[in-house]
């Protein structure tokens, strides 16, 4: 009788030990994504622009389906009630499709928006709300130090050049805030503006290398997530610094970014709750304030700039 | 529940009633005199026997006066009859005895006694392990008692490179890891190729998969139970152990002051990476230690003290322009009392602390601290165990354990960061349990075992306000039933709940940095039920078939949200911020052929089971944002192990070249691992991204890898000399542990998914040398 009963509960487990389990498909039928990041005292241009694409499954993409042409999009100012709609530009150079602003309304530090698409035979109203974060402005010389054609520069052309070894401690990041201390998500964004090459050559030798193998192209752009752009993420506090009236906050340390020797961009933003949630979040898609589809609507503050990281001169 | 205790009570109170003579003691090994747990020792005459203790006792009664037998036997070991006289009806006999290893050129003397007797008390879900079965399994480098028990039915690993343990489900923060009855938290060295406990040191490992007795608990899947080894107390010996990487050395012996007689036994251990660094740049600057210490005092037949220590510490930098200082480490030191009130009444009294911290530190190039990040975990605790014997029907254990826990997490940062985004958290708390089980043998063919353990959990000290403070008091029935149908034949099954109130921050997979945190008043205990069927049979003198049917409930059971590492607020975060809560069940059969035949020793396992878990917040459908349920990572449909080790010299009586030559051999089959896989992709304005499928939507290929090993053991008149070889991963098989995804051109320029695996152990070879004097 045990022999039995144990040969049965054998066999019944056996059975079901030969078959791997596994899920279903997660998404089912048209699934669309919102990338949308308006930026304080700019308005929604094709620099800014706000994207509505169809998510597709992996097999079946299509470049050409990958934007959507047809919709009404609108963003409502929600303390004024103030509306305007967004229309598709096509960006022959970069091969997208955003939807701007015609009009050009500069979109206000500390105001909330609201954006609403509804696209044709999708029978759901995709929306999304932020609140801009207040008034930021980068300073590419905090010190006030800089000789000239050295330090950072608020446009591509002309960038200034850092020594790597130096570039924190005279550069230091910093984010005015004006006149608003306290707390905020900030992001800043260090991205190699070099193509891949195995020229290229590492700040800090890697395990011995001190240039990268061509294995490492892959991780290198992967996506644009890659390690050519290191992102520095969190909380951060502004404050009255030494020296300065407004409140700032202030990246040193943080030379380790560079990793190559080369033409760098820096982005530093404080950053509305959605676009935090979106960057830090697991599955950040989810999390992006959109309703009935994915990606984000975000604001920021802040801005854009650029430098060279070269070697120290070698001494004489 | 009042039933249940009344019940108890009555049990015991009956056995009370009755008085007899007994015969009791302590058995060692011979020649080296360090008590044997898990000895079968019965009188002949009466059949009644039991098995020795942890410390080596054992008292059975005898209803009447006359000359009797006492028979020993343990597999490898030659059995031992001891004839004793017992003259009048409450007469107590002590005898200390000892059994002689079977050495291995004795392969013609019958070694009778078999490993696999069950004793009296029922273990469900207990494999027992000592120093030389771990040292039987190939791993990478040295033997390991993690790797040993990742070979065991019903655990299954997680990957090559983590020694984590996932046993029926569980996850590795649900296991009670002890070490000379003291916990040891987060023990494993960097990548998990390395435990934190010594082979050399260890005397037993024992592994109690679920259902454990009463005198566990704090846990929700499993007990590992590892001994010290108390040091020969007859000569002074040594082993030492060479590798690529590493070396160990282990010195143990008798001592003697005055009129006081004792033992110790050292043990430490140490790689050397960070030497070979000089010649291979890309590894990285690392390297470990550990040691092992134990100091016993035989104070007399009815006392004994003994005193043991561990410590371990890794240390590895990286360099970067700043330089990352990680280092990590256990600590315990622990005192035992062992007194005899009387024959009957044994009794462990146990004071124990240990601590776990973990330090991170980036350096600028400045040497100004960037960031610091300080975590830790201290654990006082004491304990009593005992153990009253009132006739042979009876056996009652109880006890009481008193634990106090303080951890701590703080980060402090040179960068402007919210100071309340950055954890400055303390709690402290106080867990206090008592438990009583009864071993009852109503007849010859039946045993009951009902137990109870009762627990009071309170957090005491926050350092945060807003937290809220817990105290949950729980009662955790266990019950077991054994009905023997053959001599070496039985079925038996068991129930227990469990509750936690311990847990564990940690990501997919264990790294020295997860967090031990009691829990406070916004989480509730971890709370599991196990079921078990058993069978076991030992079918012929040298082979024994077990078959264990479990099945388990987990709920409130916490898994670590990773997006705390951002939103963090020292002012109103509460430890329910910090993890998704959930449930979760598991079943399926743990299958063992165990064999001891001419040479051959080892086992085969078989495992088949289905775990699933369904954690808020977690793999969420994207219509509904409602938590699915998956098949976690440790989920195995299957998994096959082989684990022998082939004595040739005992096989065919001869030495080959004078010495003793071994083959080891390790099989793993199991059934690819869940994962999720990219099921759509969407753009986000720069770039193309992913977007998941649930977490157990596909399944990575299943996992196949053979070890082999050959030893030559030169035994000389001052000790032997043992070379090894071991080759990990014969067929150099490409396992997968991950499968990274990424969007990008394919070969002919078209946008594609590109898939990347991160691999297991590739085809390893190792040489060293064990010498023993």
């Amino acid at each position: 009788m045990v022999r039995s009963i144990i040969i049965a509960l054998l066999a019944l487990l056996l059975l079901s030990g030969c078959t791997d389990f596994t899920a279903s498909p997660r998404f089912k039928g048209d699934v669309y994504a919102i990338a949308g990041l308006l930026v304080a005292g700019k308005a929604i241009t094709a620099e800014h622009p706000v994207y509505i694409t169809r998510s597709s499954d992996i097999e079946s993409f299509d470049p050409m389906d990958l934007f959507v042409l047809e919709a009404d999009v609108e963003i409502i100012e929600l303390a004024t009630g103030k509306s305007w709609s967004l229309s598709p530009m096509l960006d022959l150079e970069e091969f997208k499709v955003k939807w701007i602003d015609l009009a050009g309304n500069f979109i206000q530090p500390e105001y909330s928006y609201r954006i609403q698409v509804q696209i044709p035979g999708y029978d759901k109203l995709i929306s999304a709300e932020t609140t801009v974060p207040p008034q930021a402005s980068v300073n590419p010389d905090f010190y006030g130090h800089a000789a000239p054609g050295e330090g950072y520069s608020l446009s591509s052309e002309n960038m200034g050049e850092v020594v790597f070894e130096e570039a924190d401690l005279r550069f230091p990041l910093a984010l005015n805030t004006l006149n608003k201390a306290g707390t905020f998500n900030c992001q800043i964004e260090l991205y190699c503006l070099e193509p891949f090459s195995t020229d290229l050559e590492f700040t800090t030798p890697v395990f011995g290398m001190t240039h990268p193998n061509a294995e490492l192209e892959d991780a290198y752009n992967s996506g644009g997530r890659g390690f050519r752009m290191i992102s520095i993420m969190g909380r951060f506090a502004s404050f009255i610094q030494p020296e300065h009236e407004d409140n700032y906050i202030v990246l040193k340390d943080y030379r380790q970014a560079f990793i190559f020797y080369g033409r760098y961009r820096a982005r530093a933003y404080i950053i509305d709750d959605n676009l935090y949630r979106y960057n830090y979040m697991p599955e950040g898609y989810l999390y992006g304030g959109v309703q009935n589809a994915l990606g984000y609507f975000g604001s920021a503050s802040g801005g854009v700039m650029y430098v060279k990281v070269v070697k120290a001169a070698p001494a004489n | 529940m009042k039933y249940s205790i009344l019940m108890l009570l009555c049990f015991i109170g009956f056995g009370l009633s009755l008085h007899a003579a007994t015969v009791s003691g302590f058995v060692s090994r011979s020649g080296s005199k360090e008590p044997m747990q898990y000895v079968n020792v019965h009188v002949a005459e009466t059949g009644a026997g039991m098995q020795t203790n942890k410390k080596g006792y054992f008292v059975i009664d005898i209803a009447r006066p006359g000359s009797y037998t006492l028979e020993l036997s343990l597999v490898s070991y030659q059995s031992l009859s001891q004839k004793f006289t017992v003259d009048t009806p409450a007469q107590d006999v002590h005898l200390n005895l000892s059994l002689i290893e079977a050495a291995i050129e004795l392969a013609t003397v019958r070694v009778t006694g078999s490993n696999y007797e069950e004793g009296r008390e029922i273990r469900p879900s207990l494999i027992r392990s000592t120093t030389e079965d771990v040292k039987s399994v190939v791993s990478p480098l040295e033997a390991d008692v993690f790797r040993a028990i990742l070979t065991l039915p019903g655990v299954a690993p997680i990957s090559d490179f983590s020694s984590g343990l996932y046993v029926r489900g569980g996850s590795p923060d649900q296991n009670l890891i002890l070490l000379d009855d003291t916990d040891v938290y987060n023990p494993n060295h960097f990548g998990g190729v390395f435990s934190t406990f010594n082979a050399d040191a260890v005397e037993n490992i024992n592994l109690i998969k679920g259902a454990y007795p009463a005198k566990y608990g704090g846990r929700l899947s499993s007990v590992l139970d590892v001994t010290n080894r108390q040091g020969n107390r007859d000569h002074h010996q040594g082993i030492a152990r060479w590798s690529l990487i590493s070396s160990s050395a282990t010195l143990e012996g008798p001592w003697h002051l005055a009129n006081q007689n004792g033992s110790y036994m050292a043990s430490f251990r140490r790689t050397y990476l960070e030497l070979v660094k000089a010649m291979i740049q890309e590894l990285p600057d690392y390297y470990f230690y550990d040691g092992h210490f134990k100091l016993n005092w035989d104070i007399s037949s009815r006392d004994m003290i003994s005193t043991s220590a561990y410590f371990g510490k890794d240390r590895l930098n990286f360099d970067f322009g700043n330089v990352i200082k990680l280092d990590w480490g256990n600590r315990t030191l622990t005192t035992q009392w062992v007194h005899l009130f009387n024959p009957r009444l044994f009794s462990q009294f146990v004071l124990a602390g240990s601590d776990f911290t973990s330090n991170l530190a980036q350096i600028s190039g400045e040497g100004e601290q960037v960031f610091v990040r300080d975590n830790g975990i201290e654990d006082f605790s004491s304990k009593a165990m005992l153990t009253y014997k009132p006739n042979n029907q009876h056996q009652a254990d109880f006890g009481w354990e008193l634990k106090y826990n303080k951890t701590w997490l703080k980060a402090t940062s040179s960068y402007q960061y919210d100071e309340n985004a950055l954890p400055d958290i303390e709690v402290t708390s106080l867990t206090s349990s008592v438990y009583i089980q009864d071993t009852w043998d109503p007849d010859a063919l039946w045993t009951l075992q009902p137990g109870l353990r009762t627990s009071w959990y309170q957090s005491m000290h926050v350092n945060l306000e807003q937290i809220p403070q817990a105290s949950y008091v729980n009662l955790d029935p266990r019950f077991s039933i054994r009905r023997k149908l053959d001599l070496a034949e039985s079925v038996y099954a068991s129930y227990g709940l469990y509750h936690q109130y311990l847990t564990l921050m940690a990501a997919d997979f264990s790294t020295p940095f997860d967090v031990w945190f009691p829990l406070d008043g916004s989480l509730k205990p971890g709370r599991s039920h196990h079921f078990l069927l058993g069978y076991k049979n030992q079918f012929a003198r040298d082979f024994a078939f077990d078959i264990e049917f479990y099945y388990k409930t987990y709920q409130n059971i916490l898994e670590y949200d990773s997006a705390t590492d951002f939103d963090w607020d020292n002012e109103t975060g509460q430890l329910a911020d910090v993890f998704h809560q959930g449930r979760g069940y598991t079943y399926g059969t743990d299958i063992m052929l165990r064999t001891y035949w001419r040479g051959l020793e080892g086992f085969l396992g078989l495992t088949l089971g289905k775990t699933k878990r369904t954690m808020k917040d977690t793999n969420i459908d994207p219509y509904t944002h409602e938590a699915q349920s998956y098949y976690p990572k440790y989920d195995r449909s299957y998994a096959a192990n082989v684990v022998q080790t082939f004595n040739l010299s005992q096989f065919t009586g001869r030495r080959l070249f004078g010495a003793d030559f071994k083959l080891g051999i390790n099989f793993a089959l199991n059934s690819g691992q869940p994962t999720d896989k990219p099921e759509r992709i969407y753009f986000d304005g720069e770039d193309f991204g992913i977007i998941y499928s649930y977490k157990d939507r596909d399944r990575l290929p299943a996992y196949f890898r053979l070890d082999l090993s050959t030893k030559y053991e030169w035994r000389t008149k001052w000790g032997s000399i043992e070379p090894y070889i071991e080759v990990i991963n014969v067929f150099n098989r490409k396992n997968v542990g991950f499968r990274n995804y990424s969007i990008g051109p394919d070969e002919e320029g078209e946008l594609a998914l590109l898939t990347e695996d991160s691999g297991q152990f590739p085809i390893l070879p190792f040489i060293g040398v064990n010498v023993k004097w």
